[in-house]
């Protein structure tokens, strides 16, 4: 366990997690003034960024070890890998609400739920896709949200769960899905992401 | 490498339908929102709306490429070829990527605008080349350094923060450097200000030359030192170069590009309103002034779309799409004092209330026989009931009303004088 | 101890079909893989060791198939398997790396940890033991890779290209070693080199475009080259030349 705890980079990833959290408090509610003419551009948050990060970590870490002789494992490393997703997720989601209800308001629960949220996709992506175009893919997810995730009117749109408001019970059912359907495809998709073409 | 080969195995290839739909489908509304209709210039400017976007994509694809370069062990091989020969073919598509990326936005606001002619605007695609150049270089930096995993997402998101966080900052100099400015540009009497163009070529050409350096040595540390010194030059030139500007990099555009016609008034236009369109207007124009002029109401002798107006000038505001409707207010305008110079800077400007009654007394001097209807943004009930008490005044009291307010609005010291006098005080004034 | 391919289909994505209904027994413990490039012998290796899945049809050892979830653990508890390119784990010392390959393959920490020193004495990696393995050269890396397939006791092992990168001296340890293991498991060897087949193998397969070509033992291969004459491995180099050259 130790050995693939180092393979998959996990004090790499609590520190993410920790830095995440510690600059999304910090600066998390700095507004990037994305050129978004339709709705709140001012509303989009250094806190709807940086929580990718920690997912971003999680999938450099799934990708580091020996992917072929981990292909062939005796051992079950599908569900060790998808408990360590899910750990991340609910270590910041944990923290959120943690640190929410310590007196830090809002900006703490979106800061947890992103953090599940965005490992969530991560999870889902890296079986289907390899850890190098899942980590582009879930980065481009804040971009697309900041983008064409905001209605005429001002508020987020229903699908751009990164920006609602971090009691919004829409965004949390979205993310305890996304999980929900990372954790079921990283787990019972055999398939690996990495097919050796080369051997052909 | 061969052309064909570079193509089809670049991130760039794949990259590039995500990108264009990303552009037209994700940013279509916000692009075309404020095109001015048939003015090149402005489809080019509001099309720098997807540059953060677009860039951020570059420095994805180039770390990309970049990781893939290094994965393949390709500087391992002993190579004839310089690292830099051998990187910039494989960043060529991602340029090109963003290139088709940019032109997307551009046709899009083209097509918002109704024009194609004057839309390639030589300054501000220079602006794009270079930062969609600069961000790629340094994108395939950061992929040469990190895993790709974390290298592609860092790139795209610190692309995108560096080039869109500049544009909140107060310091508007900032935002020159990487083009922030660019998509307020511009309406149809403005011009862009070259002095912002040369600051974000500045800025970018200097991070390119650094990025180009630090590949070419294989980041060897003389190359990083002289790459950081490289870079800290442009930013203090591009700095100097902008440290005048305000947020939006404008000008007044030249008077010299109006078309002028006819006489008392002559009625210069902007060329972009078509030969077909202008004559209309000016017929339309002329009729006015005719009327304004019969109900004692004096015109200057020229009504002009140039920001600034000249002594003896009037302005005319209409859109480059006016139609007859758009013509009548557009003169009423011209008669309404501008905002001084004073109030702008935040001075007290107590006048600043009888613009609403002046342009609704205007508009009914513009269309006698038919009550003025509140005008969105212009005038509103109050305004027209106070402007139908002043019609009831002999021609000379409402003459001196105008005149009074007008004058007001000149000033920031001034108070309007509104109120009409009354028609006894009028008369007792006459006995006198 | 049968290893069998059953009529396996298995394509690339995008690709031209590569086995169509391939049927091969493989049950000699000494068995080398021999076909020209992109023949499918990694890719068959590949299948072997359940990297890859068949399209159509089945892998089995020791008719244990490599499907269903319990079965596919235990068939990769019992085969061992070097892949073409060896990737150390950044962070990992090289002995880590080998206990962390008995680790994946069911093994417990202390028994993984036990056995990775004997299986790096064994390859003559010992003294590197601590070190990164980021710092081996590709040789060393390889012979670490195949310290990995000897961590765990596995009852088959399937090296892939294992002596490519290998210097002379070290291609003769191999040989050593494999003559040895071949005592105790299985080995199942793909190359391209002929120049160790008298010696070390006792059983030949051919494979060429997704095709087995030959299957046989050694000398009944090196029958095949009638007429030529000189050294066994000239003789061996002449047989896999008549029979891909005449196949193809």
């Amino acid at each position: 366990m130790i050995w693939w705890s180092k393979a998959r980079s996990v004090p790499a990833i609590a520190a993410a997690l920790a830095g995440t959290f510690a600059v999304g408090l910090l600066i998390g509610d700095g507004e990037l003034p994305v050129p978004a003419l339709r709705g709140q551009a001012g509303h989009f948050l250094v806190a709807h960024l940086v929580t990718l990060f920690p997912a971003v970590y999680l999938l450099h870490g799934l990708g580091r070890g020996d992917l072929r002789t981990e292909a062939v494992a005796g051992r079950f490393l599908r569900g060790l890998d998808t408990g360590l997703a899910l750990a991340v997720a609910a270590v910041g989601a944990l923290a959120g609400v943690l640190v929410c209800a310590a007196g830090q308001g809002d900006l703490a629960l979106v800061l947890g739920r992103n953090i599940a949220g965005y490992t969530g996709l991560a999870l889902l992506l890296h079986p289907l896709i390899g850890h190098r175009p899942a980590a582009a893919a879930v980065a481009v997810v804040p971009l697309l949200c900041s983008a064409a995730g905001w209605r005429r009117g001002g508020g987020p749109q229903p699908w751009a769960w990164p920006l609602h408001p971090g009691d919004s019970p829409q965004a949390l059912t979205l993310v305890a899905l996304t999980l929900l359907a990372g954790a079921a495809c990283a787990l019972l998709r055999r398939r690996p992401a990495v097919e050796l073409r080369v051997l052909a | 490498m061969l052309l064909r080969t570079v193509l089809r195995t670049s991130a760039a290839t794949r990259a590039l339908p995500f990108l264009v739909g990303f552009v037209l489908v994700a940013l279509g509304d916000d692009l075309t929102a404020w095109v001015t209709p048939a003015y090149g210039l402005s489809a080019a400017g509001h099309a720098t709306f997807a540059l953060p976007f677009v860039c951020a994509a570059c420095a994805a694809a180039g770390a990309w490429e970049a990781g893939r370069l290094h994965r393949g062990r390709v500087f391992d091989h002993s190579p004839v070829r310089s690292p830099l020969t051998i990187t910039a073919p494989v960043l060529l598509p991602v340029a090109v990527m963003g290139a088709l990326g940019m032109a997307a936005a551009l046709g899009s606001t083209a097509l918002a605008g109704g024009t194609a002619s004057g839309v390639p605007q030589p300054g501000v695609l220079a602006v794009w080349a270079g930062l969609l150049v600069a961000n790629t270089l340094v994108g395939s930096i950061v992929g040469r350094v990190l895993a790709s995993v974390l290298a592609v997402p860092l790139a795209l998101i610190s692309s995108f923060v560096l080039n869109a966080y500049p544009a909140s900052f107060d310091e508007f100099w900032l935002r020159h450097l990487v083009g922030g400015g660019l998509s307020d540009c511009c309406s149809v009497d403005q011009v862009l200000d070259e002095r912002a163009v040369l600051s974000a070529l500045a800025f970018s050409g200097a991070v390119s030359a650094a990025a180009v350096l630090v590949i070419r040595r294989r980041g060897a540390p003389i190359a990083l030192a002289t790459g950081l010194a490289v870079t800290a030059g442009g930013i203090g030139l591009a700095a100097h170069l902008a440290q005048d500007l305000g947020p939006t990099p404008v000008l007044a555009r030249p008077a010299s590009a109006l078309v002028c016609d006819g006489e008392r008034p002559r009625i210069c236009l902007w060329p972009e309103l078509g030969g077909a369109r202008s004559g209309a207007v000016r017929e339309e124009a002329r009729r006015v002034v005719t009327t304004l002029a019969s109900g004692g109401v004096p015109v200057p002798g020229v009504l002009t779309m140039a920001a600034q107006p000249g002594p003896g000038e009037a302005k005319f505001g209409i859109p480059t799409t006016a139609r007859a409707a758009d013509v009548m207010p557009g003169v009423v305008g011209g008669l309404v004092p501008r905002v001084p110079a004073c109030a702008l800077h935040g001075d007290s400007y107590p006048a600043g209330v009888a613009a609403g009654p002046v342009t609704a007394w205007l508009t009914a001097k513009a269309a006698p026989g038919s009550a003025p209807h509140p005008a969105g943004g212009r005038f509103g009930e109050a305004d027209v009931a106070l402007a139908e008490q002043v019609l009831r005044l002999p021609p000379e009291a409402q003459l001196d009303w105008y005149q009074r307010n007008a004058e007001a609005m000149r000033r920031c010291d001034a108070p309007p004088a509104l109120t009409p006098p009354a028609p006894a005080a009028l008369a007792d004034g006459g006995d006198r | 101890m049968t290893l069998e391919f059953h009529r396996v289909d298995f394509q690339y994505t995008q690709k031209a079909q590569l086995f169509t209904g391939l049927a091969l027994r493989i049950d000699n413990p000494a068995t080398v893989l021999l076909g020209p490039n992109g023949a499918g012998k990694s890719t068959l290796m590949a299948l072997a060791a359940t990297q890859l899945t068949p399209g159509h049809g089945s892998v089995s050892w020791r008719g244990r198939t490599a499907t269903g979830r319990g079965e596919l653990a235990a068939y990769r508890r019992a085969v061992a398997w070097l892949p073409q390119q060896v990737t150390p784990v950044p962070g990992l010392s090289v002995r880590e790396q080998v206990a962390y390959s008995g680790w994946l393959k069911g093994m417990s920490r202390g028994a993984a940890w036990h056995a990775s020193a004997g299986a790096l004495e064994r390859v003559g990696l010992a003294q590197l033991a601590d070190r990164g393995g980021h710092q081996l050269s590709g040789g060393q890396l390889r012979r670490m890779g195949i310290a990995g397939c000897l961590a765990h006791h596995s009852e088959l092992i399937l090296m892939d290209e294992p002596t490519a990168g290998l210097d002379p001296a070290q291609r003769g340890m191999f040989r050593s070693l494999v003559e040895d293991l071949a005592d105790e498991v299985h080995v199942i060897v793909s190359t391209h080199q002929t120049e160790d087949l008298a010696d070390t193998y006792r059983h030949v397969v051919v494979l060429d475009q997704g095709e087995v070509r030959f299957q046989g033992g050694t000398e009944e291969f090196h029958a095949l080259a009638a007429g030529a004459s000189g050294s066994p491995r000239e003789r061996a180099e002449a047989a896999y030349t008549r029979l891909v050259e005449r196949e193809a």
